[in-house]
């Protein structure tokens, strides 16, 4: 059975094209799962939260899309072995909704980012990091202007500072670009650079594939693919 | 059941950046308020509700203000209610 893969859309997303361009390259069965419908235990293998201004950021990024039908049963769904990728307004949300501790707030420049950054991979995370990939640098885009990642010591220890920038770009603590979390059978993986745009050679840039490559092969071995 | 009138404030905790508050705060010098020393930014919400009495109105608009209206984790904020 084909493994199913979905990327979440909301009022205001506008990544989630990209990422449906990214994650079409593998033989899945792909959906775009509006916020309106519930989400169920089962249902999806893989799950992105793709950037853009869900809910146009108003009350705070992420803040109004927490409540989504989609996202009721979100810590269920992925303690029954649904991995879930927040990337950039993704990561907002999964913050508000309490899947990842901390917080984001403006970068320390006060400026918007949008650049193409060095990262480094720390750790192997199940689906996405595989232990041979610990020390690669990738690079990948940023387009961020909340992006200055805190979090206290103590709500760290269940966090694994994944994905980190190799200059400190925003402030964000130990300059981390991405955390990961895992919960009972599943995962989540936040992070503010934009994998799924950097996941063509004709773009120029396709480093972000390796996280998506890794996740087709992991869930393939593990036989739902 | 009667009507009543809250009002809830929302601010960042200590040690939070806000940028809007920094920014006008430095106007605020530039135009030589020198008597101002600090300022704050803050957001407000009026909100009217239907309740039994006034304890429970309150309890209603608190775990709003908990659950959207802040975020705990960087906001803290205050419940007032206002004559109607």
């Amino acid at each position: 059975m084909k493994s199913r893969w979905a990327v979440l859309k909301f009022p205001g997303s506008n990544g989630e094209g990209d990422a449906l361009k990214a994650l079409s390259a593998y033989p899945v069965k792909l959906v775009e799962h509006w916020h309106e419908d519930p989400i169920q235990v089962g249902d999806y293998e893989l799950l992105i939260l793709p950037g853009g201004f869900s809910y146009g950021d108003y009350l705070r990024a992420g803040a109004i899309a927490k409540h989504a039908p989609a996202l009721k049963n979100l810590h269920e769904v992925i303690s029954e072995g649904c991995h879930v990728m927040g990337i950039c307004n993704g990561f907002q949300i999964l913050l508000e909704a309490r899947l990842i501790p901390g917080f984001l707030q403006v970068n320390s420049s006060l400026k918007f980012i949008s650049d193409m950054v060095d990262c480094h991979l720390n750790h192997a995370v199940e689906p996405w990091i595989r232990k041979e990939d610990c020390g690669k640098r990738l690079k990948l885009p940023v387009a961020h202007r909340f992006g200055n990642y805190q979090v206290s010591r103590v709500d760290r220890s269940e966090l694994v500072a994944a994905l980190t920038y190799e200059v400190d770009l925003n402030s964000s603590v130990d300059q981390i670009a991405g955390v990961y979390r895992s919960i009972g059978r599943g995962s989540v993986f936040a992070m503010m650079p934009h994998p799924e745009r950097a996941a063509f050679e004709a773009l120029g840039a396709n480093d972000g594939r390796l996280f998506f490559d890794n996740a087709f092969e992991f869930l393939s071995e593990r036989g739902t693919s | 059941m009667k009507n009543f009138k809250f009002r809830v404030r929302v601010q960042f905790k200590d040690g939070i950046l806000d940028p809007q508050a920094e920014v006008i705060f430095q106007k605020i010098q530039h135009l030589e308020f020198s008597q101002v020393k600090t300022l704050t930014c803050e957001k407000s919400f009026l909100l009217e509700l239907e309740a039994p009495s006034s304890a429970e109105a309150n309890q209603v608009v608190r775990r709003l203000a908990q659950d959207l209206l802040s975020n705990p984790v960087m906001e803290s904020f205050e419940v007032e209610e206002v004559a109607s």
